[in-house]
């Protein structure tokens, strides 16, 4: 594990400014994800502290070291990223040893295990695989790579159910045998959600919330019970989300519950449950 | 330190001497080819005659091709594994040395190859006045080197360029075509003054006796600025897919 510390980052490309004085730190062995809408600065963030860009004001910390174009910050980092940046010729099992020699606790064994597993032929060339393979290919050189820090931009991509749930599994068991820093890029919220410990919500470039995700759940519960009930309780609540089914209702209320409030609740019959970190992303960021 | 040495341990293992490899074939080629030519159109009665073998031109082009080819590709794939612009200059030109010797180093031995059958020289031996094998071997490193740097140089033009800019570049040699058109013009001034520079540099001062260790002095100046350029021009350089 290392510790990230991203400081007052910002980057703009000609007037559409990306990133706005970002600050924010990732420390510890934990799974984070970093939340954001399509143009939130995800990727950027990401790209800026890979040295794939640069940022025009800030800087970005590994351990106490600079990340830009810092060999030894940047060994720590594996990023998994959408772009595919080896040669289209290169067979998969070349692309496994070379990575070796840049990591050198990557694990090639378990690459070529890991390959078997998801059906990636280590014979075939990298401009053969089709997309939810090349995403297979890349998740599996990050996942084999034990890097300190392990970056997935969008490992899901193009992957089908079978393929998601055996990367999540995988990406646990790993985690679990070995804890380091993850940090997981996506917009299938539902999916990763079990295994994010924290999160961190970028809008339009800004950091929007960047805490555990158990204090972002507490920001909102869900409700349910019959109609009538539901919306007595709700007179005056902040509602999120509405659903109804005959006389059942369902509503995610956006703010903490209070004991007088969770008198009413018992008093009225209803039950609560924790919010989903899907809803409350969507509520955050609209 | 050890990236550096890394990359450029993958370069040569996995890039270079694959390039090389296609590079002494074809050189190979070229050789046998211009015999063939030479022997089809009455060399076959000059046989004692020495034949001037193509081989530098060949490497030359290649040494080119190398250093356009390979420079933006492996760049894309060094930062995929965290290394550095600067690690990755550092590692490109050790890298870029070997291929150059080792171009260098098959010309001598396929021209001494080439005499046991039929007495031959190279481009370089007509040129300049060296007899022992240092020399020669000395100015084709040179040259090789300065190409495949060019070539690089060429190559991160050509990344940082926009579209526009690219078609500019592209069509360089209609420029130059144009430019010499024009000079024709001013009684070739320009051209002269072209002339007079290179042969200023590559030694040939005094016609008669021309200096081979000016043309190496000279290469290697250029080699060093054109990779002080290309580090300028790569230090901040940003990730772009095409």
């Amino acid at each position: 594990m290392s510790d990230i510390e991203i400081r007052h980052v910002s980057k703009a490309y000609g007037k559409t400014k990306a990133l706005k004085d970002v600050s924010v730190a990732i420390t510890g062995a934990k799974v984070y994800g970093l939340l954001g809408r399509n143009g939130a600065g995800k990727t950027t963030l990401l790209n800026i502290l890979t040295n794939r860009i640069f940022a025009d004001s800030g800087e970005i910390r590994v351990d106490g070291e600079s990340a830009m174009e810092n060999d030894r910050a940047q060994a720590k980092i594996f990023y998994m990223t959408e772009q595919t940046l080896y040669p289209k010729n290169m067979r998969v099992r070349n692309v496994f040893q070379l990575t070796r020699g840049f990591y050198p606790s990557f694990d090639l064994t378990y690459a070529h295990a890991l390959a078997e597993r998801f059906q990636l032929r280590p014979e075939s060339r990298i401009g053969a695989l089709s997309t939810g393979y090349l995403s297979i290919f890349k998740l599996i050189l990050t996942l084999a790579s034990n890097a300190p820090v392990m970056i997935f931009d969008e490992p899901v991509l193009g992957l089908d159910a079978n393929h998601r749930d055996l990367f999540y599994r995988e990406l646990l068991a790993r985690y679990q045998a070995a804890p380091n820093t993850v940090i997981l890029s996506t917009h299938l919220i539902e999916e990763a959600a079990a295994l994010l410990e924290e999160v961190i919500i970028l809008k339009e470039g800004q950091v929007l919330f960047a805490r555990p995700v158990d204090e972002l759940l507490q920001l909102a519960y869900v409700v349910s019970g019959s109609q009538e009930n539901i919306d007595r309780y709700a007179k005056g609540k902040r509602v999120i989300r509405e659903e109804a089914l005959g006389r059942y209702k369902s509503i995610t209320i956006y703010q903490p519950c209070s004991s007088a409030d969770q008198e009413m609740l018992a008093r009225l019959g209803l039950d609560q449950a924790p919010a989903r970190l899907q809803e409350l992303f969507i509520n955050l960021t609209n | 330190m050890e990236k550096t040495l890394q990359t450029l341990r993958w370069y040569l293992s996995q890039y270079m001497a694959r390039l090389l490899l296609i590079a002494l074939l074809c050189a190979v080629g070229g050789v046998i080819l211009s015999d063939l030519a030479f022997y089809s159109t009455g060399g076959y009665e000059l046989k004692n005659v020495v034949q001037t073998l193509p081989y530098e031109l060949i490497a030359t082009v290649f040494a080119w091709i190398a250093g356009g080819s390979f420079f933006i590709p492996q760049f894309k794939m060094a930062l995929a594994n965290g290394v550095s612009r600067k690690t990755y200059l550092l590692a490109c030109l050790p890298a870029i040395a070997a291929f150059a010797a080792a171009l260098s180093i098959f010309g001598l031995i396929l021209a001494w190859v080439h005499s046991l059958f039929w007495p031959a020289v190279l481009i370089t031996n007509v040129l300049y006045p060296l007899n022992g094998w240092f020399g020669v071997a000395l100015v084709q490193f040179a040259a090789y080197f300065l190409m495949t740097v060019f070539g690089c140089f060429i190559a991160i033009l050509m990344y940082r360029s926009n579209g526009l800019a690219r078609w500019v570049l592209l069509l360089a040699p209609v420029w130059f075509y144009i430019i010499l058109v024009a000079d024709a013009s001013d009684a070739g001034r320009v051209m002269q003054a072209l002339i007079g520079y290179l042969r200023l540099t590559l030694g040939f001062v005094v016609m008669e006796a021309p200096n081979p260790y000016i043309a190496v002095l000279s290469l290697s100046v250029y080699a060093f600025i054109t990779s002080g350029i290309i580090y300028l021009m790569m230090r901040r350089v940003p990730l772009k897919m095409e």
